[in-house]
This record gives structure tokens, C-alpha cells and sequence, in this order.
């Protein structure tokens, strides 16, 4: 049976010069010893397989408006985004990596009960609604790259963004940016939301008016072929203008 | 006796044509040198062993009639997990516990607001009330579906048999303190209490005394249940007693192996 023999060395070895062979090194357990290259996205950049989307409408600066207020509470037909993988069942995934919605609107919306979240995924369904919302088409990172996503991406703009009813659907996360009562959103605001690894970090959640970024840490989540996520915002009674700038890969 | 034999390079050697067969890289310590694809986690749901469960935001918080004083023997219990597993040796890892307040009331007097998280090896769940939960998995892959030994519950539970000795407790934090000298501030609506396991980093963080909302977070070491173990998570203040219900949404992210 061919097996990989490596070296222990549980002490730094002295380094060989550049070209030389040498065998893999393990601990004294013989678990292999890596250095890892470079962040773990990156590579995914490289490989031609990391997508965005960043929303604004002729140039950064320029705020899009939703299609109308989102409310004060979660409703589950009228998602503020929805992506659908347009892949076979059985082929590529969407990974999410992270969401970030900058309020650039000058004029603040108001609530009494802050701005809540929840995303939902569920498979085998593309649960926009007709032609509902407008599509917006993810790029490619890496300009050596022809690869183009299997995600389409409909938010809640031109037209209100309605979803199908849900059938089966998972929530894989619940959370409030921000808890105050005027304004739900500050100009400046930045809601954003990082899926993977869970790394939250303590933060206020209120502060007057001034501008805050509000972190959210999501575990991670995998969307199948055919199947759709679904991310909520609620709060703002009145219609909202922002950017957005939403990143995720397809494996 | 066959070896691998790999190029060393320190700087960046040549670029190989994709579906050439090159030797491994290699530091000259003989480190094997590694690209990853994703992170950690993403590569679990990817090989559909991440769940999560998270209360319905269109349906009430599961929630706590009342909070006991924080003391070595009582405080109210508001989450328990049970690893099923029988046959199948499937442990679950904890990746984060998350809380966010959406009713509950501010205890107006000196102290801080505690918690702890105690282990045992068979199920003590013994009862719940009308106020609680039983919050179902999900897998966070939609190409997987869900096959969780995780049986959770959230709300006013009662266990079986004693805590101390019996029932280790793993992990012991505060969410929220008074400062010196002013009142302490209880749990308001929109307040996120967050454990992140795994990993310690623990974050600097303003403690609570203050009447906004604000993200508490605590880091503790790994924690892992076996088939059939048990774990509870208590809470409580440690110098007052409110009767006033506190109402929390859940967010529990997961991994089994």
C-alpha cells in the first residue's frame, strides 16, 4: 500500500536552500506540517470561482431607493433580496461570504423597533415572484477569469420584490443591526452581515444619530442548484436609498 | 520504501500548466506548503454536517416567567441541547449561541447579569412551560437535509437530578455588569448576548452600563457533546430577583462529526 512518509520534527529543522528535496515534515504524531499561502478568499479568487455584486446606480455615491418601504416587521413574502442559483441540482454551490448595505440616503428612515434581519434558504426553488424587483448580474473578481456565476441576484428595486409562498423553508439567522427608535437608519449607516466563521465582536447597537457600522456574524451556508436564500430587512417605514456590496463563490 | 520528495522553493517557483504533475511545495524546513479554499466552517456545511436553529421572527420568543438570583445553586435554566445519538457516534461541536432580547424589563439594582453552561451524560431535561420552545435544526446546505442529533429547547425548563459536582460546569460568564457606583442596567429589548466557542479571542467590550442596546459577546474554549450527553445553559442576575418575563430570540449555529 503506498503510503506518504514524512520526517518528524517536533524542533524546527535547519532549512534546506531553494531547489533542494527534502522530505515532508510531521509532528511527532505524524500529522503534516503546513504554512499556508495567503488568505483563504484569495485563493478562491485566484482559482477564477469568487463573485460580487455591488449596487449603486450610475456611479458609487449614488444611492439606489428601494421600491418601497420594507415595514416595521418581518414579512416573509416581501424579501429585500433574493438569490437564486441557476445551476443543475447536484452542481455548484453558492458559498455566502458577506452582505454589506450602506445607508447613503440622506433622509433617515423611522421605526419604533429598530432594524431586524433573517435570512432563509430553502432548495429546490426560485421563489421570486415573476418578474418582480430587478435583476442585477454578479462579476467575476479575477480579470483572468471568463467564469460567470451561477447566481441571480433580484432586489427589491424598480418594483417591490415579492416572494412565492415558502413551502420549506430554514431561517439560519435571526438578528437585529440596530435597536432604536428615530432614526431606524442613520445616513451613513452600515449594515453588514459576515457569513463562515462566527466571530462576533461586542458593539453598540444605538447611538443617537450618528453614523455606525453594525457587524452581524453568521455561521455559514451553502445554497444548492435550484435553490433560493432569501434576506429580510424590516424596520423603516419609510422607503430607504443605499448601496450594496454583496460577495460570495461558487463551488 | 516509498517517500515523497518535494521542491523547495522559498520564492515563488514557476507556474505549472494546468494538469501538470508537479512535486509538492515545501519551506526548507520541509513544512508542506498549503493553499485552502474557504474557510473553516464554510467547509463543514459544505459537507452537509452545519445546522442552525433560529426562532420564527414572525412568532413569539421563547422566554423566562421569571429570573432567579445568580447563586452556586439556582438560576434559571433557558436553553438545553441533547445529543440523540445512539448508535450512530455523531458528537456535536458548538460554534456560537446567540440571544437577542425582545421583552423583558431592566432590574434596577446593583450587580451584573451571569451565566453558565454545564454538561452531563445522559438527558435531564424534565419539563418546560408554556413559554418554551422546542426549536428545530436545519441544515444550512440545501443539498442536505436534515438528519441532526440535536434535540434543543429554549424557555422555562426544569431538569432532572442536581447541578454541582455531577453536572460540570464548563463555562462561567457575564453578559452585562453595573458600574461602580450606578445602578446596573438589566436586559433591555434589542440587547444580543453571544457565546463564540472554539477558538478564545476575547473582544474588549463595554459591560452594560447603559440604556441603549448594545452586542455582549463571550468567547469560550471548545465544548462538545457525545452521543447522549447533555448540555444547559443558566442564567440570572447575581444581587436581584425579577418576577418579569424576559423573552429572547435564538440563533444556535452547529457542526456534527
Amino acid at each position: 500500500m503506498p503510503q506518504l512518509f514524512g520526517k518528524a520534527n517536533r524542533a524546527q529543522p535547519t532549512s534546506v536552500a531553494d531547489g533542494a528535496q527534502v522530505q515532508v515534515r510531521t509532528t511527532g504524531y505524524g500529522e503534516v506540517v503546513t504554512t499556508q499561502l495567503g488568505d483563504n478568499h484569495s485563493a478562491l479568487a485566484d482559482e477564477g470561482s469568487y463573485f460580487k455584486s455591488v449596487g449603486f446606480t450610475t456611479n458609487p455615491g449614488t444611492p439606489v431607493a428601494n421600491a418601497a418601504a420594507p415595514g416595521a416587521s418581518y414579512v416573509a413574502t416581501t424579501p429585500q433580496f433574493i438569490m437564486y442559483n441557476n445551476g443543475a441540482a447536484g452542481g455548484k454551490r453558492i458559498f455566502m461570504d458577506y452582505i454589506r448595505i450602506y445607508l447613503s440616503a440622506s433622509t433617515a428612515s423611522t421605526a419604533a423597533a429598530g432594524v431586524g434581519s433573517a435570512v432563509i434558504i430553502e432548495p429546490g426553488v426560485n421563489r421570486r415572484s415573476g418578474a418582480t424587483g430587478t435583476e442585477y448580474v454578479g462579476t467575476n473578481v479575477n480579470t483572468d477569469s471568463g467564469n460567470a456565476p451561477n447566481c441571480k441576484l433580484y432586489w427589491s428595486t424598480g418594483t417591490v420584490l415579492t416572494a412565492t409562498a415558502l413551502v420549506s423553508p430554514r431561517i439560519v439567522s435571526r438578528h437585529q443591526f440596530k435597536t432604536m427608535a428615530t432614526p431606524a437608519g442613520t445616513a451613513g449607516d452600515v449594515f453588514s452581515m459576515d457569513f463562515g466563521e462566527h466571530m462576533s465582536g461586542a458593539a453598540p447597537l444605538a447611538a443617537g444619530t450618528v453614523a455606525q457600522v453594525f457587524p452581524a456574524s453568521v455561521g455559514p451556508v451553502a445554497v444548492g442548484g435550484g435553490a433560493s436564500l432569501l434576506f429580510y430587512l424590516w424596520g423603516f417605514t419609510a422607503i430607504p436609498s443605499y448601496e450594496w456590496e454583496i460577495a460570495w463563490w461558487e463551488r | 520504501m516509498p517517500q515523497g520528495t518535494n521542491a523547495y522553493a522559498a520564492s515563488l517557483p514557476s507556474l505549472a500548466t494546468d494538469g501538470t504533475t508537479i512535486k509538492q511545495a515545501t519551506t526548507g524546513f520541509g513544512d508542506l506548503r498549503t493553499t485552502q479554499l474557504m474557510d473553516s466552517h464554510s467547509a463543514l456545511v459544505e459537507a452537509g454536517c452545519y445546522y442552525r436553529v433560529c426562532t420564527d421572527p414572525a412568532t413569539t420568543s421563547p422566554g423566562n416567567a421569571s429570573v432567579a438570583l445568580y447563586t452556586s445553586a439556582a438560576h434559571a435554566v433557558f436553553l438545553t441541547i441533547h445529543n440523540r445519538s445512539a448508535v450512530e457516534p455523531k458528537r456535536i461541536f458548538l460554534d456560537y449561541i446567540k440571544f437577542f432580547v425582545t421583552g423583558g424589563t431592566a432590574a434596577a439594582t446593583s450587580g451584573g447579569m451571569s451565566y453558565d453552561i454545564s454538561t452531563y451524560w445522559s438527558d435531564r431535561y424534565s419539563s418546560s412551560s408554556t413559554a418554551a420552545q422546542v426549536l428545530s435544526p436545519v441544515n444550512a446546505n440545501t443539498d442536505f437535509g436534515n438528519n441532526s442529533a440535536a434535540v434543543m429547547r429554549a424557555g422555562t425548563l426544569a431538569l432532572l437530578g442536581t447541578t454541582g459536582i455531577g453536572a460540570p460546569v464548563l463555562a462561567r460568564g457575564s453578559w452585562k455588569r453595573n458600574a461602580v457606583g450606578t445602578a446596573f442596567i438589566g436586559p433591555i429589548v434589542g440587547d444580543i448576548y453571544i457565546i463564540d466557542f472554539g477558538e478564545h479571542a476575547a473582544q474588549p467590550g463595554n459591560m452594560g452600563y447603559t440604556t441603549t442596546p448594545a452586542q455582549y459577546v463571550s468567547s469560550v474554549s471548545p465544548i462538545m457533546l457525545r452521543p447522549q450527553e447533555f448540555m444547559s445553559l443558566q442564567y440570572g442576575y447575581t444581587n436581584t430577583v425579577t418576577t418579569s418575563a424576559l423573552t429572547m430570540a435564538v440563533e444556535i449555529g452547529w457542526w456534527e462529526r
